[in-house]
């Protein structure tokens, strides 16, 4: 009988997913609870790319779907029936209730990854700052994770080194009009533009995305069918629920899906987890040696703040607000209706100059190829049969950007009520509206220069949490205080409770965090296995 | 009146405000998405049927944009949406979107320039309507 200690570790997503593989590659057992089920549902997806589908009579199925309550959110991929399975009973599960404040979560296999825009890129050491860990501390742990989950991307661009290309990429998805002359012409300018390239306060690039372009394990690559935001029926876009297979194929791991552990405490010396089954009223208890908590942000604060009794104490929960706009190029034919890839086909960074301290603000221009026109209809303030006749011109010609903004600008609050509800209360600093006008009239012109106009009114701020980045509720710290951990991920005090999740993240910049929440939850895992095997030899 | 009569008024204004923003009627699956989408107990918007045969007096209601307005006029602006959006999901409405999309410059800049011309000339008619039907009470506004 395998005398291997037992790490438990709660939640299946990339963090998850993350932390077991170095425990179970150091010889010991992982027992992963997870509140998941696996679908019964039949996904509605097949090869069809998106132009086929735009001719079908059940394209419904995929772009609407029978839930009216999926409507009302404002992301097209919340809006998805594909992964409307993500997100259910998230709120209702944890007693969430919000103020200003869009909540979203999950409690399906594989979390939030799910749902994922794909979005990668590892921390400089800039944006480490405040972190009781390097980027050399972080260095294996990203290559273990990009070689795992499949990142391309390209490693020779202005961006590369921003992004940091130290771990193995695959080639970008090809570039295709309008976005090869936007990106045709920025290089060129900065070929000639000597003051620009010595400033490299604005770069353009191909973004990091966990999508496959070379087949990966079972995963096959994107083939450009243009179907990203509805689903992906290849599995080219990473999702953690993809490795579960083959982590239950690993004889020390056991995957124990259906429970939602609603506590976690101490009793006679050894760390419990009370868990409730998903189905029904039944609860059970789980013990390990260690407990590893990676439920995503909300979750494990919720029960880390328990854990500790910290309740009606107010924890930092830092997002990273996003500015949404339109830009049309100035070459108006009709692009080529050949599908492609309809995710992030170029990255931006900018110094944001005149705010202080000066932030880095990240963004991706996507095309619309891949997204019904509807989504501009609803936004023209024009009758709605002119807005149909302008917006069916102007949509293909439009380019979509997202643009980010660090942390720091967030300003939101979350409180773990004596009753276990959670309260969110949703807020942006007061100097994140001098950011946003100089951040607009930054873009209008560096896009400008690039032969494509900022549609005026076009851009708008989401409201806070809804890009559904969320961490820094109990960050790292090298002297960790109340409400904070250390470089394992640890509460003051707590030797065997670590959390690997977003809620660690001492600050969030604006590039996406997923790689390095899974990073990080590979690093902390390396750590404890290796406490294990030092114990075994001494 | 059948228990089926308040669904069966609830098509009809559902085909009328779909013909209004396509300007054509519209395949007749994509209503049933649309009633699909409703609760069981859903009203009529309260707008009389036969006004909303006319597509320019429904121009004339839609509220106007950038101004505070009533649940009822959200709800208004909700169900125009949904008549756009569950037909635009058909190969049908597929169709002209790609007929739209596909139209030249030339005419698209005349269709810009005779849609701002109309819209222009309805601004004092929709303010009138918005101040009568649509303005949410002061209750709503402190809110």
């Amino acid at each position: 009988m395998n005398s291997a200690p037992v790490i438990l570790i709660i939640g299946s997503g990339p963090a998850a997913v993350s932390a077991a593989w170095p425990l179970l590659e150091a010889g010991l057992r992982v027992h992963m609870i997870d509140p998941g089920v696996e679908s019964l549902r039949q996904s509605a997806l097949d090869d069809r790319d998106f132009a086929a589908w735009r001719h079908s009579d059940s394209q419904w199925r995929i772009f609407l779907g029978e839930n009216p309550a999926l409507l009302e959110n404002a992301s097209p991929k919340l809006r998805a029936p594909e992964f409307d399975y993500v997100f259910e009973n998230f709120v209702e599960r944890l007693q969430i209730e919000t103020k200003d404040f869009s909540v979203h979560g999950s409690l399906a296999p594989g979390g939030l990854s799910g749902a994922w825009g794909s979005g990668v890129g590892a921390f400089t050491e800039e944006e480490l700052e405040g972190y009781p860990i390097t980027r050399a501390d972080l260095a294996p742990s990203y290559d273990a994770v990009a070689k795992r989950i499949g990142v391309s991307g390209s490693d020779r661009d202005e961006l590369s080194g921003w992004f940091g290309a130290d771990y193995p990429l695959q080639s970008p998805n090809p570039l295709r009009p309008p976005f090869s002359s936007l990106y045709g012409r920025h290089l060129a300018r900065s070929s000639t533009n000597v003051l620009q390239r010595s400033r490299n306060d604005f770069r353009l690039g191909r973004p990091q995305q966990a999508v496959l372009t070379q087949h990966l394990g079972g995963r096959q690559a994107c083939d450009l069918r243009s179907m990203c935001i509805y689903g992906c029926s290849r599995r080219a876009i990473y999702s953690a629920a993809f490795e579960l297979d083959s982590l239950r194929a690993h004889p020390n791991f056991t995957y124990t899906p259906g429970w939602f552990a609603t506590r976690v405490a101490r009793e006679d010396g050894a760390l419990v987890v009370q868990a409730a089954n998903m189905n029904g009223a039944d609860t059970r208890a789980f013990t390990g040696s260690r407990v590893l908590l990676a439920a995503g942000t909300i979750a494990s604060t919720k029960l880390a703040l328990e854990f500790v009794g910290a309740y009606d104490v107010d924890v930092p929960l830092l997002t990273t607000p996003v500015l949404a706009f339109a830009l049309l190029t100035r070459d108006l034919r009709l692009p080529p209706s050949a599908n492609g890839y309809a995710l992030g086909l170029l990255a931006f960074a900018l110094r944001l100059a005149g705010v202080e301290p000066e932030p880095e603000v990240f963004g991706g221009i996507l095309p619309t190829t891949g997204l019904l026109p509807t989504e501009l209809y609803g936004r023209l303030p024009l009758l709605r049969p002119w807005s149909r006749i302008l917006g069916g011109w102007l949509w293909p010609r439009l380019l979509v950007g997202t643009c980010f903004f660090p942390g720091r600008f967030s300003r939101n609050k979350l409180r773990v009520r004596a009753g276990g509800a959670l309260a969110i209360e949703g807020g942006y600093s007061e100097d994140l509206a001098d950011a946003h006008r100089k951040c607009i009239r930054r873009l209008r012109r560096e896009f400008a220069s690039l032969g494509a106009m900022l549609l005026p009114g076009s851009t708008g701020l989401s409201r806070p949490g809804e890009e559904m980045h969320y961490g820094g509720t109990l960050p790292m710290r090298t002297r960790p205080g109340s409400c904070e951990t250390d470089d394992e991920g640890r509460l003051h005090g707590v030797e065997d409770l670590h959390i690997v999740d977003g809620s660690v993240l001492t600050s969030l910049p604006a590039k996406s965090h997923t790689l390095t929440i899974m990073a990080n939850a590979d690093r902390i895992a390396r750590r404890v296995a290796a406490k294990y095997i030092r114990e075994e030899v001494n | 009146m059948t228990t089926s009569s308040p669904r069966r008024e609830l098509l009809t204004e559902a085909r009328l405000l779909q013909r209004y923003v396509w300007g054509a009627r519209a395949p007749r699956f994509a209503l049933r998405r649309y009633l699909r989408l409703m609760p069981p107990d859903q009203k009529l918007l309260g707008i009389p049927t036969p006004l909303l045969r006319w597509g320019f007096v429904v121009g004339c209601l839609e509220p106007l944009p950038f101004i505070p307005r009533s649940a009822d006029a959200a709800e208004f602006e909700r169900r125009l949406f949904l008549a756009l959006l569950v037909t635009e999901i058909t190969p049908w409405g597929a169709g002209r979107s790609e007929a739209a999309a596909a139209r030249s410059i030339v005419s698209f800049l005349l269709a810009v320039c005779g849609i701002f011309l109309l819209e222009v000339a309805a601004i004092p008619v929709r303010f009138l309507v918005h101040a009568l039907l649509w303005m949410p009470d002061r209750a709503a506004l402190d809110e």
